[in-house]
């Protein structure tokens, strides 16, 4: 099964992924005559606690994307009570070893500014839920199957 | 990238499609809604073919549910 798979870091389970302007938006782009930025490699948190994906402001910005939707979070940092917030849509790639590639496009993914980690995404349940995570605390290895 | 536009558009509308619409995503440019499609690609390509990328444009579910977050994130509030 095609995977990737990482020692722990310091901020947990990270994975190397891609991100990329979704494909219905790279067609309006061409047909604009706008160039398109190519995907970017980004550093992302496996994150089973997010209902969804986020991206950082930084790969946002990076790809050049526009924010095409909101919605609505809650939790504590929203002193539970529901906040509209921004979202985009992406794509968002795994590849395993130059071989297989793993779409997930359009994905709506929340942006938030994630601090100065070099973490530019939290892979949410969104994206798990058509996956195997493995987590291998004594062994300090993750691993994503797709 | 700011959608207060288009947000204003959607609570204009938003008890019809409550009515009509309740499992769609409504796409909405400016003060215009554009149609409700059945699912979010469907919506956002609708979007892309219909405005372009020179006008913004919103996708939104009719009938939503906030989502829930255990991770403190600050995200980019409208």
């Amino acid at each position: 099964m095609p995977h990737l798979t990482a020692r722990h870091s310091a901020d947990g389970p990270v994975l190397d992924i891609q991100l990329a302007i979704p494909r219905t938006r790279t067609i309006a782009m061409a047909a604009a005559g706008v160039p398109v930025t190519p995907a970017i490699e980004i550093r992302a948190l496996v994150d089973t606690g997010a209902t969804i994906t986020v991206i950082s402001t930084r790969a946002f910005a990076r790809l050049g994307l526009e924010g095409t939707g909101t919605t609505q979070i809650i939790g504590a940092v929203t002193a539970n009570q529901p906040v509209q917030v921004q979202t985009c849509d992406v794509s968002l790639i795994l590849v395993h070893k130059q071989s297989y590639m793993r779409k997930f496009d359009p994905l709506p993914v929340i942006i938030a500014p994630l601090g100065q980690s070099r973490i530019d995404a939290l892979i949410g349940r969104d994206v798990l839920q058509s996956c195997l995570f493995l987590y291998d605390g004594q062994a300090g290895t993750c691993t994503l199957a797709f | 990238m700011s959608l207060e536009q288009e947000l204003k558009t959607y609570d204009a509308h938003h008890a019809e499609a409550m009515a009509a619409h309740p499992e769609d995503w409504m796409l909405v440019s400016e003060d215009e809604v554009l149609g409700y499609y059945p699912t979010y690609a469907e919506a956002i390509a609708a979007g892309y073919e219909k405005v372009g990328i020179k006008r913004r444009f919103m996708v939104k579910k009719v009938k939503e549910e906030p989502i829930v977050f255990l991770r403190p994130i600050n995200p980019c509030r409208i």
